[in-house]
């Protein structure tokens, strides 16, 4: 549970490595400084004496890697395209090489001189990664032999052991990733037949398409083929998108307009991968840690979220359904996405307050509100479904909360009955942009007037919040908007509409991580304190696509005109 | 919403005090003062004064539920006891029932309990007594009334009747329009 101090510093170890050869790698790469010049691991003497010394075998093993390199470049000579990226990975290559040959023995020069010619052909680099895992291990291995003088226990190292193995592996991937990137790219032929309607494409023909077309566009400048131009090459990756992952082409459109092309395709992979699944624990009746031994009696693997929220628990496997135990039936947890903490944490709830839950239903965040508030004051949760208001009454009594008031009303109406409230957090309905990975009818059901539609509803709905604020509550005056798209007109132009409509100010979540708003989107220029507000991504956060904005209430009242 | 009357409060009072005795007057007092019960419809909730005065705003047609459900009236005037107040009743019950790890969940699935699956039984208790039902780890699980005395377990054998499962906490998931009054 991260308790204890062992478990401490594994954190630390994990979160700033402990290797010195990375920070001598980083500092050598800055200064460009290469070969004899490079600075070497900084290590007490005394313990350099104790390094594994360069045995006969290991000189021998290097030896043979540069036979394979220049056997491999000798067949592969033809294709000597170089990607930019592969650029970089050679040359990171390149250094552990050299900090190896470094570590090893300073004497073999040889290597250096195949480096320097591999950087000229993509394909050695490739002989390379094969025995990239074993290079690096050995460097790894190097490391802590230095640092196993210091005190160290058996157990940190193991893990640290792993958590290097883990890192390689995601390297090595990474490379086979624009391995498999330059393979794809053959040669003109099947550029020219890039822009060709008349053949018949299969699944995979379409995937290699969309590969290719992501690289010319990535490096547009020099891989241009002169006769098309970039919004051809566009509208080839929309229908390409569409077709492959069943989106419509609305929503690819927008998806392009907000990402690069690259990115754009991460993010549509990572909206159809399932998230993990999340748990929250109530705190009004139980601690972290309890729940946590709890539910591993019961076969259920979980561990602590991280460190932004000290209720969450990350469930990887179970076998028993965990929507069915006894301790969630005793209102013990709750099942909630990790990115439905967030709008919570900004609203930031303090006892014995006024606060309102626009649009509660299920429960999960009006709960969580009532948990950090201890149970005191009071809480409104509306919901405009009645369907809806069962499950939302069912979470609130089986999570023993006290504090709540459940109504039934359309939330643009509740100006005229709820006033002078501290909080107010409107997670309101929308389009569920973020959320394909949960619901991929998305995918085809959204066309534009619905976003219009959603748009429209979600500004009346912010105002009406607004409105419900008391702007001199001692303690508050808060409101956060959020919502589980990713579109910018379901987003920042909904509360750059309140900017202008009532005395508000965007202030910041508090929330250390998530990406600022959009301030400029498609010619439309939005209020610069939008940067305030905070976006999540499922390919950046491995959460939900997610909006969180919080605003702070200046004044009573409506702001006439424009622009003040 | 509305304060009960007399009458009201006597059914709910004498219902209440199957389970809880004497201590019925915890409810109402120290440290739970500033609480009192409140009809909706026709549900009785267990509510803080202030919360219960913020909901005055709400329109009677609008309002779901407020602090925590009790039970409710059935149409021929007796007073029916919620799941929903379970956590009350373990806290101040005179009589309990721990059961086996092995026969919770057949009990969360609404089954009564049989000898075999009870671990524990608070000692002399009465036949017809209305018992908090709870397990290993003391979380509540539901309440029941007992078909034997404390005395004649002993002698019962193990596939016998033991608790009669009025509400339990499975229903949470079996069925949650339970929860909310008719009309919404």
């Amino acid at each position: 549970m991260g308790g204890t101090g062992r478990a401490r510093r594994t954190k630390r170890i994990q979160k700033f490595g402990t290797g010195v050869q990375d920070s001598v790698r980083i500092v050598n790469k800055k200064l460009k400084l290469s070969g004899e010049n490079a600075l070497q691991p900084d290590v007490p003497f005394g313990k350099r004496q104790k390094k594994k010394k360069p045995t006969f075998e290991r000189q021998q093993e290097n030896r043979e890697k540069q036979k394979q390199a220049k056997k491999k470049k000798d067949v592969d000579q033809e294709s000597a395209f170089v990607d930019s990226s592969n650029n970089k990975e050679a040359s990171r290559d390149k250094e552990l090489v050299f900090l190896e040959s470094l570590v090893d023995s300073k004497d073999d020069t040889n290597l250096e001189d195949s480096v320097e010619e591999q950087e000229d052909s993509s394909s050695p680099v490739s002989s390379l990664w094969e025995n990239d895992g074993d290079t690096k291990k050995d460097l790894f291995e190097d490391s802590s032999v230095e640092e196993s003088d210091t005190e160290e226990l058996d157990i940190e190292r193991e893990t640290r052991h792993l958590d290097d193995e883990r890192r390689l592996e995601e390297e090595d991937s990474k490379a086979e990733f624009v391995l498999n990137a330059t393979e794809n790219f053959v040669a003109a032929e099947q550029l020219a037949k890039l822009f060709d309607d008349d053949i018949q494409r299969s699944m995979a023909d379409r995937k290699s398409r969309i590969s290719i077309v992501l690289q010319i566009l990535s490096d547009f400048k020099n891989r241009k083929d002169g006769s098309h131009s970039r919004s051809e090459y566009l509208s080839l990756l929309k229908s390409d998108i569409s077709y492959v992952y069943g989106y419509n082409t609305f929503l690819v459109e927008e998806f392009l307009g907000m990402f690069s092309p690259v990115e754009c395709m991460e993010f549509i992979e990572a909206s159809d991968k399932p998230r993990p699944l999340v748990i929250r624990t109530n705190t009004l009746k139980i601690k972290r840690r309890q729940l946590a031994q709890e539910l591993i009696s019961r076969g259920v693997n979980v561990d602590p979220l991280e460190n932004w929220s000290k209720e969450g628990l990350v469930v990887y496997e179970s076998r028993v359904p965990i929507g069915a135990t006894p301790e969630y039936l005793a209102g013990h947890y709750m099942i909630q996405a990790s990115s439905s903490f967030i709008p919570v944490l900004a609203l930031d709830p303090q006892e014995n307050e006024k606060i309102l839950d626009m649009a509660a239903s299920p429960g999960g965040k009006t709960t969580f509100i009532s948990a950090l508030m201890h149970n005191t004051g009071i809480v409104y949760a509306n919901d405009s479904n009645a369907d809806r208001i069962k499950s939302l009454v069912a979470n609130i009594h089986r999570l023993g909360v006290e504090n709540t008031i459940v109504s039934c009303y359309d939330g643009r109406k509740l100006v005229s009955i709820v006033r002078d409230l501290d909080r107010i957090l409107l997670d309101a309905p929308c389009s569920g942009t973020g959320i394909i990975s949960h619901d991929p009818s998305v995918k085809t059901s959204r066309s534009r007037p619905d976003i219009q539609r959603n748009s429209l509803l979600q500004k009346q709905l912010l105002l009406a919040a607004v409105d419900c604020c008391n702007a001199h509550s001692a303690t508050g005056g808060v409101i956060v908007y959020s919502t589980c798209s990713v579109l910018v007109e379901e987003n920042e132009a909904v509360i750059d509409y309140c900017l202008k409509h009532r005395f508000v100010k965007v202030v910041s979540c508090g929330v250390p991580f998530g990406i600022p708003g959009f301030i400029k989107y498609r010619g439309k220029q939005f209020h610069p304190s939008l940067q305030e507000s905070r976006r999540f991504f499922p390919h950046i956060h491995n959460m939900d696509g997610f909006f969180v904005c919080k605003l702070k209430k200046l004044e009573n009242g409506v702001r006439n005109g424009e622009n003040q | 919403m509305r304060n009960l009357t007399e009458e009201e409060l006597r059914a709910v009072f004498e219902k209440l005090a199957k389970f809880i005795g004497k201590d019925i007057k915890a409810l109402v007092e120290e440290p739970n003062e500033g609480y009192c019960f409140r009809l909706q419809k026709d549900r009785v909730y267990y509510v803080r004064e202030v919360v219960s005065a913020a909901a005055t705003h709400i329109a009677r047609h609008n309002l779901a539920s407020l602090g925590l459900c009790v039970g409710k009236f059935t149409h021929g005037g007796r007073f029916q006891v919620h799941i929903t107040f379970i956590t009350y009743l373990a806290r101040f019950a005179k009589y309990k029932v721990w059961l086996k790890s092995q026969s919770e969940m057949s009990f969360l699935y609404g089954n009564n309990v049989l000898k075999g699956g009870v671990a524990r039984l608070t000692e002399n208790t009465p036949k017809n007594q209305q018992v908090v039902v709870l397990n290993q780890n003391e979380i509540p699980l539901g309440f029941g009334v007992t078909a034997r005395s404390s005395l004649e377990l002993q002698q019962a054998s193990s596939t016998d009747l033991i608790v009669l499962n009025q509400a339990d906490i499975g229903s949470y998931l079996r069925d949650e329009d339970h929860f909310v009054g008719c009309g919404l």
